[in-house]
Formats: structure tokens, sequence, C-alpha cells
């Protein structure tokens, strides 16, 4: 259905990617959180259909990233009025292809604000596959036009085989729904409102192929503390269960002039993470508390609103539960029951990005002959361990500057260059284990190590960008785009090379 | 307007600031360990005594030794503990092993005192020397061995002395078998006992003589068998675990030139005694009575069920896990062995052996023997029976 409502949608005037850059820069409520906001957009109907092939290599990464990642994908996204209704819908599926992981023997993605989850030592290799599919609807405006109901809900299911033992596979799903509102005040702006409940879930099955070895895992608590554990077998650690509650709002505030457009969209969340180990004889693993801050605020400013300028913050204090759990036998029943689960590990991080796009030849069609831009954004986490007193700490910041050109190519094609060149800085970085135990291990001595200097690592960072826009039919575009990246520090003498080959139907 | 969006936004930082004023974050506490010596007559005391605190979610161990009967731990994060106490002493000519432990000690409050009895008793002469369960080659699993040794001064017999493997743990619900009898905690629990024939003579042991128990007294790494074998040949064994020649499979077990054992407890009939390859915990001891496999108790998950033997029957005992993650699951009370020892692996060829505590005069070893595992044994690389010159008793007139 979702597809059906991305392909059901046909262009007006003829897409291009400069109007369909422009036009959802333009759309302000599109790009914030509430739904119901898309009834005050100017969106038109719109869609895109798009095929993609990516690649990175280079150990300028993360430990749980691969020194070699390939990922293909199909995403379908579309905006379509039905009855006077604003429907969006997208859709996408990615098949990733990674090699040389390491340090995650059990999650589909690991995070820094989820400690509870299992470590190996073996290079790997995982392949993964994500489904996504999304779908926002706004009611017309009522009330005298001032106010509109909005839903959203989106469902992301991903799966992920680790290749070598001990092997894991892994399934996760993401639910969310957020219902929403707006409410204009007359001429003096709008607010709006929106509700969110997000419900996750994975399951994490172990499996070992060689039963000639039994794999060595940690089976982590945080910041390097963790219990010796193995694969396989009888005795190997079992399924691991990750169930997700997240419950949210937002508040926007929209207003709208000649010279300047804007919107700030502040939320807040709070969500609780359950992890236990064993269907049968449910043994808990931990638990994780968060409490998250967004703000997102975006402007057009300008007569021709020609000067996009937007800042998003996230910043997230997760609290790490373990749990002291006592063999029951009770009536010849064995279970496990708490003893008490104490904080025992902090997880503070505060991520923000920032950008400024100057249109220049910027007309009324949403074309423009050439932008020009900065972006920064920043990085900082704080991980504490409570007793022994442990810490990871990290941030880094980057500054870039980009650049792009709109060259018509006869009477409907288009050749659209850019170009982004900065560097990344780190000012501070640090992580120090005070555990008596696993002091030699290669958890402390390399995992945490090697993750703290590539957070830390200055680098420089560069890319560029060609898209051929070709004009098909009367209102559409075939794009077909290559970008790549190069990243280098220079303190690690490491780098990261990434490619990318796409195909975009515009209509 | 903007007063709305400012209290919005203050309200929503208000919230973000509560939230972390709630943490509360766990504060370690100070704890002593009193040591309670009420049940020592008539023995020396030992200088001081090795406290252990294992937190049993994590398996992370502090240890601190005693100053005038306490330990003190400074920094002791909140939790589920087990606690060990041991010491030896030595006084005319008498080596003495001094335990007590306290299992499930909830640690929470600061100044918190756990006050943990403790009994002595002399070292065994007898001790598990060293213990071959892991196997090796292609899933190979009938050459396991077991060396009993005389670690006293003093002639052993080892007639009657039987041997079994400790059945604690269901490896399929991951959890402690639940044996429906009274006071458990008085017993250890084997589907299996082994036990050496004899008259009350006949099998004497002479200090820094050995015994080996075999599984199977072959040649093990004889072409049919297991080419690769980590212990070759263990035609020599005094004793092996069969009780005449019988098939497994394609496989004839043989009987050997060692001595037969009786085989008085099984849970169920099989043609092999074979132990768990991923650590097998064993117990030796001489039965207060004759020993069958009637009324054996039964556990949810055990087939067969086991007999119960009486912890103070046992002359030693050690706790060999499969890794460092069963620690918190030991089959053998602290007062037979507070530790645990691991290969890691099975089918990996390794053996577990115990460490030398002295070198007499006469060149008689002297094993460590502190009833912790931990501290007395090590993992060898390679199995070898007779480590260290242990001598053949003298009634081993098949051995070269």
């Amino acid at each position: 259905m979702l597809l059906c409502l991305c392909l059901a949608a046909g262009a007006q005037e003829r897409a291009v990617p400069a109007t369909r850059e422009t036009a959802v820069g333009s759309s302000l409520w599109l790009r914030s959180s509430n739904s119901a906001g898309l009834a005050l957009d100017s969106l038109g109907v719109m869609s895109d259909l798009s095929l993609g092939f990516s690649f990175e290599q280079g150990g300028l990464k993360s430990v749980w990233a691969g020194e070699r990642e390939t990922d293909a994908g199909v995403e379908a996204k579309g905006v379509a009025k039905v009855a006077g209704m604003t429907l969006y819908g997208d859709f996408s599926y990615d098949y990733t292809d990674i090699s040389g992981a390491r340090y995650n023997a059990s999650v589909y993605e690991p995070a820094y604000d989820q400690p509870y989850y299992v470590a190996d030592y073996s290079v790997s290799g995982w392949k993964k596959q994500a489904y996504d599919m999304g779908f926002r609807g706004a009611t017309p405006l009522f009330w005298r036009d001032r106010a509109a109901f909005g839903f959203e809900a989106r469902y992301k299911a991903m799966v992920g085989a680790k290749q070598t033992d001990p092997r894991t596979e892994t399934f996760r799903y993401d639910l969310l729904l957020a219902p929403s509102f707006t409410f204009s005040f007359g001429g003096a702006g709008t607010f709006g409102l929106k509700l969110e409940y997000m419900h996750g879930f994975e399951r994490s099955t172990p499996s070992v192929e060689n039963d000639w070895v039994t794999p060595r895992v940690a089976i982590m608590r945080g910041l390097g503390f963790y219990t010796a554990g193995t694969a396989g077998g009888n005795l190997g650690f079992d399924i691991f269960y990750y169930k997700t509650n997240r419950y949210g709002g937002s508040l926007q505030y929209a207003f709208s002039s000649s010279p300047a457009d804007l919107l700030v969209d502040v939320g807040s969340y709070v969500s609780t993470t359950l992890v236990s180990e064993n269907p049968e004889f449910p043994r808990m693993r931990g638990r994780t508390e968060k409490f998250g801050l967004t703000l997102d605020a975006m402007a057009n400013l300008g007569r021709r609103k020609n000067h996009r300028v937007m800042l998003r913050a996230d910043w997230g204090s997760t609290s790490g539960y373990e749990y002291n759990q006592q063999l029951g036998t009770s009536q010849g029943v064995s279970h496990w029951i708490t003893i008490n689960n104490p904080l025992m590990s902090t997880y503070d991080i505060l991520e923000a990005d920032m950008s400024y796009v100057w249109y220049s030849g910027f007309d009324g069609s949403g074309e423009y002959d050439f932008r020009l831009g900065l972006s920064a954004d920043m990085f900082m986490m704080m991980q504490k361990y409570v007793a022994p007193l442990s810490r990871f700490d990290a941030s880094n910041a980057g500054l870039r500057v980009f650049a792009g050109w709109n060259i018509p190519v006869g009477v409907s094609g288009r050749l659209l260059p850019e170009l982004c060149a900065g560097y990344r800085l780190s000012p501070s970085g640090v992580y120090s284990y005070a555990g008596t135990m696993n002091r030699d291990s290669e958890i402390v001595l390399d995992m945490y190590p090697s993750e703290l200097n590539f957070l830390t690592a200055d680098r420089l960072e560069t890319s560029f960008g060609l898209t051929w826009a070709l004009g098909v039919r009367d209102k559409s575009s075939l794009c077909f785009s290559l970008r790549g990246g190069y990243d280098h520090s220079f303190g690690l003498r490491e780098h990261r090379l990434t490619a990318a080959f796409g195909v975009a139907y515009l209509f | 307007m903007k007063k709305t969006i400012l209290l919005s936004v203050a309200a929503l930082g208000m919230a973000a600031l509560a939230v972390s004023c709630q943490k509360e974050e766990v504060v370690p506490v100070a704890v002593s360990v009193i040591v309670d010596e009420s049940a020592l007559v008539d023995v020396p005391s030992p200088e001081s005594y090795t406290v252990s605190l294992t937190n049993l979610s994590t398996a992370e161990v502090m240890t601190a030794e005693t100053e005038n009967s306490t330990a003190s731990f400074m920094s002791v994060v909140p939790g589920l503990y087990g606690v060990s106490v041991l010491a030896t002493a030595s006084d005319g000519g008498k080596s003495y092993n001094y335990s007590g432990s306290a299992s499930s000690v909830e640690i929470s409050a600061e100044g918190q005192t756990i006050k943990v009895p403790v009994t002595v008793a002399e070292s065994s002469a007898l001790v598990l020397k060293e213990i071959y369960y892991a196997c090796s080659g292609d899933y190979y699993i009938r050459e396991q061995f077991y060396e009993v040794y005389n670690n006293s001064d003093a002639t052993v017999y080892l007639d009657d002395l039987c041997i079994a493997e400790v059945d604690y743990y269901n490896q399929v619900d991951k959890a402690p078998y639940n044996f429906q009898i009274e006071n458990p905690q008085n017993y250890v629990f084997a589907g299996d006992v082994w036990q050496i024939p004899g008259d009350g003579t006949s099998y004497p042991l002479q200090p820094g003589e050995s015994a080996v128990i075999a599984q199977w007294a072959t040649d093990h790494s004889m072409e049919s068998l297991n080419p690769g074998s980590a212990i070759g040949d263990l035609s020599s064994a005094e004793f092996e675990a069969l009780t005449g020649e019988s098939t497994a499979g394609t496989t004839v077990i043989t009987d050997n030139a060692a001595i037969d054992m009786e085989h008085p407890v099984m849970a169920y009939s099989q043609p092999q005694w074979l132990t768990s390859t991923g650590g097998a915990t064993m117990v030796i001891f001489y039965p207060g009575h004759e020993l069958n496999s009637e009324n054996m108790i039964a556990a949810e998950g055990l087939y067969g069920g086991a007999r119960e033997i009486p912890v103070e029957w046992i002359l030693d005992g050690v706790n060999a896990v499969p890794d460092e993650t069963m620690i918190q699951y030991k089959g053998l009370p602290d007062n037979i062995d507070a530790g645990a020892v691991w290969t890691g692996e099975a089918y990996c060829g390794k053996s577990i052996a115990r460490k030398i505590s002295e070198t007499r005069d006469d060149g008689r070893i002297i094993y460590m023997d502190t009833n912790n595992s931990s501290n007395d044994f090590e993992v060898m690389d390679k199995p070898e029976i007779r480590r260290n010159g242990a001598k053949i008793p003298s009634w081993n007139t098949w051995a070269e």
C-alpha cells in the first residue's frame, strides 16, 4: 500500500533534483516530527524511486563497523493528496554485507548507550537486511482552517547474521506510532503537539558451527566490565532479548513571514530497555533507562527564502542497571529471583549538527544555479561505571564547507557537481578502567582504546558528488549519481574511503 | 507567544534536570568478615585466613587477609556474594586445612559484618593428583583417567575407595539440580560410583605412590582408536572402570591387565564410564556403608536419579567446571573445594594437575592441598600419568 502511495503521486512540473531538494527544504513541517503539519506545507505531489549501491573501506572506523562494507538498497517515497488529506509514504530495503567487524556477537546495531550485549574476539562478517516503511498523514485543515490532525506509523524490521563462530542470527523490529495535532492562532504562528510510542524488540540467537572450538565471549556490562562466557553447546550463552518501550512528546512552533519561515521542534522522551537471556529460564542481563531531549530548528530566510539554516541536537542520558539474581528453587521449580538491580553505569551523549546553505539564482520554480554552505556537527559522550569508578569520555566536532552547482544540459537535462571539504577535531578523550578483573583482557586493552582512538582522531573529511539528470516524458527525470568520499586521519594513519552509485526516478 | 515557547523549553529542561537528579547510583560499602573459630578445639590456629568474596552475578573476586580474625573490605559493590574462608597450618608433623563459607550473602549495608564459622580437617592422605577428562582427537571419549596420590607419610589402603563424578547442574535447563532430599547441602550426588575392590589390605599405597584409574586401560594411540591421542598408552594403569569386556558400537572394550573396578551405583546401564569432557567435578571417598543403586534420589531433569554421598565421607574433591562462567555453580561445598579449575574446552587434550607444595629430602613430593582447586591445580597442555616421578605401587606387576 505504501509503495502504491509512493508511486501514485505525480509531479505537476518537471521534477529535477534541484527543485526536489529545495521543495523538501521549504517544507518545514515535513522535516519536523509532526505529521499534522503536512497539511500546512505547500508540498504538491512528488515521488522518488531510487536504487543505490554504496561501498566503504578503511580502518578509520568504529570497532563494530566493518573494514569493508557494501550496501545495496532500493527506496521509494512520495507525497500525495487524497480527498483533501496529505499523505506521505516511504519504503526502503537495504542489504548490507560487512566484513572485518569486531566485538559484537549479539545485536544488529551496537550502541554506546546499550552496554548489555555480547562481544566476541573474532574478526567477523555480518550480512544484514533492513525493511523500513513509514506512513504519515494529515487531515485537511478544519476549524476555520486553523487545525489539523496527523498520524505517523513506522515499522522497521531488521535481520542480521554473523558469519563466523560464534554465529548469531538476530531479528529486530521497531514499531512507532505518533499522533499529532497542529493549531494556528492566526497570523502569529502555528503550534503543534506530537505524542509518540515506540516498541522495539530484538532476539539474538547464537550458534556455533565448528563444535571443535568453544568460542570465548564477553557478556558486557559497560566500560570494559564483563562476565566471561562461551558460545555453543549447552553451556554457551543463550538467546538474548531486548525489549524497548519508548514514550515521547514534542512541541512545535512555526512562524511564517515574508523574510523568514521558521520552525522549532522541541521534544523529550523516556525509554526503558529490558535485556534478558534464555527464554525457558529467563535471567535478566540488564536494564537501561533513557531520558532524551531533542531540538530541531530550521529556518528559510530572505525574501526568496534562499538562505536556509538548520540546527538539530539530541541529548540522551542513559542509566544502566545490573541485576543481582539468586536461583530460587521453591516448590521444585528453579527460577531467578532478583535481589537488587543497582544503577551501575551512566551514558550521557550529546549529538548536534547545524548547517547553513545559500542558494544563488533561486527562482520561483525552485531551481538554483549554485549553492554554498557550511555545516558543523559535534559529538560529546560521557560514560561512567560507578564502582569501581571508570570512565570513557570522548568528544569531537567537525566543520565543513560545501558547494554545488546546478548546470542545465540541453533542454531538460541537468548536471549537478558538488564538493565538500572539512576537518574534524577532538578536544578530549579518556578511557580509564578501574576494575580488578580482566585488566589484561582484549576488551580493556584493545576494544575500548581502539574506539577511543576512532572517536578522538582528528581527520580530514572530503567528498564529491556528481548527478546527471535526464528529462523523461513531460514531468519526470531520471538521475544517475556518483559520489565519493575520503577521510584521513594523519594521527592514526588510517583512512576511510566511500563510494556510491545510484539511479533515481523523480516524478 | 515567545513566553509560551520559553516556558515549554524551560519545562522540558526542568524535567531533564529532575530525571538526572533522581539517579541513585550504587554506593560501595565497607564490609567486615569475622572468622568464627569457636568450633576449633585442640588444634592450632592459623596465623591468618584468606577471605574471598565472590560476586555471584559477575564472578568478580575480592580477597583479603584477616587481622585478629577479621578481614576488612573497604569498597564492595552491593550484591549477592559467596564468602569463603581458608587457611592452612602445620603442627607436630600434621597438616591442617581450615575452611568456612557462607553462600548467597546479600551485601547491601555500609559496615555490614558477616560471621563465618570455620572447621578444620587434617589434610587428606589421598588426593586427586591429576585428572584428564577433556579427551582429544575426533570426539574420542575413552582415554580419561584419574590419578590418586598418597600425599601423607603413612601407608594408605585403596581397598573400597570410591570415585565418582558429581551431578549438580542440569545443562539443558541451565540450573543446578534440585534434589528431593532433606538437607541437600549435606550431600553431593552421583549417578555412577566406581569402587576399588579388595579385602581391606589388598592395595596398599605407600607415601609418594600413585594409582591411576583409567576409564579403559589400553593403548589409545592405536590406529583403530585415537592415533593422535594426547595420553597414548594407559595400559600400565592400576585400575580400569570396567566390569568386564564389552562392545560399544564397533569398538570392543577389552578387559586389560589393570584391575577391574566394581560399579555399585549406576543410574542406568551403560557400557562405559564417561565423565563430562567439558568439566568433571570428581570426588574420592570411603563409603560409610555398602552402596547400591536402590532408591536413588530424584531431581528434575536427571535421568535415573543419583546416589547421595554425605560430605563427611569425602577425602578429596575437585570442582572441574567447563569454564569461568560456571564458578557460581560449583558442585562441591567450599570445605571440600572452595575454588574451581577448568581446561576451557572439551577434546582439547589438556589435563588438570595438582601443584607441588614441597619436595622432601628423600625426593618425595608433597602436593598442595588447601581445598581450593583455584590455588592447588594448574592446567597442563598434555596429560601425563605419574607426573613428577610418582611411584608405581609394588603390586602393579604389569606396568613396565
